[in-house]
């Protein structure tokens, strides 16, 4: 009764791997099971998708006040001692762009893995930046979010650290692909 | 190999988008009407190094760390006191009242002469037109508004604007200086500070900017609504 129930393709399959000496390749088992499923996970369509929207929306959102009042955000800028002085007006006009295409990218899936890793490394410089400034026992706004009013501080590393943790399965598994164009390819 | 072409693909992307939205950003800037200048400031001159002393002002407790005792850059407008400190001095300080560089609290005798005003006598010498206003708070809070007229002398880059300051207004000027609130620490180190500069006719608005926000008196600023 036990032998109806393997369909008939398959038993063929195996009485000739059988005799002809191939084994069945073997099915991961504890820790590569559970990397395999976490694999999985993280590579799912659903949880990149959630996680392109997520972090776009907040990228977007962090940029707008900074895109549109720049001479704020230069003078948030200043307060970090990492930042040359030459380099300050440029810094306070370009991360507010690159913050609002990239989530826009992010949000609408387009070349999400590499605006991902544009973020992951814009924020990882903000981390750097507020770990310096702490070093050296400082305390200034950390020109996140205008809307926050926040200081720099380990809350302000931890939540950013916290968002390269969320851009890294996009980074790994997430599309490099310009939509429309890879729909017309297929 | 095929990894190796992969991570060279998204390096490039990247690289293609960030000198997009940077393209984008200068563009922008241009017919953004709260644009700023990209041509870089002259570059920092440092004079001297010096170790700024623990002076412990009124109510300011040092703790072990602080940042006091390191060496830092003077002539450019830095200098250093622990931030964690003047926090620790105060309930209900803000970030806007914690600057990141600035000098340490002055001593309670040194501005125990220094006349406190409140709103209404605030407004008056606003009104007269002899005084003039300093905004001690930090820089970004003044662009974004400040009492109509007023000065940015914060605390955070205060030798750095004091050299523009002065060719501005003079030891003998009427001054009131103001930042945040009651709870704010940055009027008294401007104060200070301008003391020290030889300025005698210093006047503190303790309210500072909420008191006159609250009551909509004339400021202006890039987020004050016309």
């Amino acid at each position: 009764m036990g032998s109806k129930t393997i369909p008939d393709g398959r038993r063929q399959g195996e009485e000739m791997n059988r005799k002809s000496g191939i084994k069945r390749r073997a099915q991961p088992e504890g820790p590569g099971l559970a990397r395999l499923k976490l694999n999985e996970l993280l590579g799912s369509n659903a949880l990149l998708t959630a996680l392109r929207i997520i972090m776009g929306i907040v990228f977007v959102a962090a940029s707008c006040d900074k895109l549109l009042f720049p001479e704020v955000f230069a003078a948030k800028a200043a307060e970090y001692k990492l930042i040359p002085e030459l380099l300050l007006p440029v810094t306070a006009v370009a991360i507010p762009w690159v913050e609002f295409i990239c989530g826009l990218l992010l949000t609408l899936n387009v070349f999400s893995r590499s605006t991902a890793l544009i973020l992951a490394v814009t924020l990882a410089g903000f981390i750097f930046g507020m770990a310096y400034d702490l070093s050296s026992g400082l305390a200034h706004d950390c020109g996140c979010f205008s809307f926050l009013e926040e200081s720099i501080g380990a809350g302000a590393i931890i939540r950013d650290v916290f968002f390269i943790a969320l851009l890294l399965p996009i980074i790994i598994y997430g599309e490099n692909k310009f939509p429309h164009l890879s729909r017309k390819g297929k | 190999m095929e990894r190796l072409s992969t991570i060279l693909k998204t390096a490039g992307i990247s690289a293609a988008i960030a000198s997009l939205a940077f393209t984008a950003g200068m563009l922008f800037n241009i017919i953004n009407p709260h644009g700023i200048s990209i041509r870089p400031a002259p570059p920092k001159i440092v004079t001297i190094v010096e170790t700024v002393k623990k002076k412990a002002g009124a109510g300011l407790k040092s703790k072990a760390g602080d940042c006091a005792e390191k060496p830092v850059l003077a002539g450019t407008g830095e200098r250093a006191v622990s931030t964690a400190a003047i926090a620790s001095s105060g309930v209900g300080v803000t970030i806007a009242d914690l600057p990141s560089l600035i000098a340490p609290i002055p001593p309670a005798e040194k501005l125990k002469d220094v006349p406190r005003l409140t709103l209404e006598k605030a407004r008056e010498y606003y009104d007269s037109g002899k005084y003039k206003f300093v905004d001690a708070r930090p820089q970004y809070k003044y662009i974004e508004a400040h009492i109509k007229g007023a000065y940015s002398l914060s605390a955070s880059f205060f030798i750095k604007q004091f050299t523009a300051f002065k060719e501005t207004v003079v030891s003998e000027d009427e001054l009131v200086v103001y930042c945040s609130n009651t709870e704010c620490k940055l009027s008294e180190i401007v104060s200070g500070e301008l003391l020290d500069n030889g300025y005698k006719k210093i006047n503190i608005f303790e309210g500072g900017w909420a008191e006159w926000e609250a009551k909509q008196f004339p400021m202006e600023g890039v987020k004050v609504k016309k």
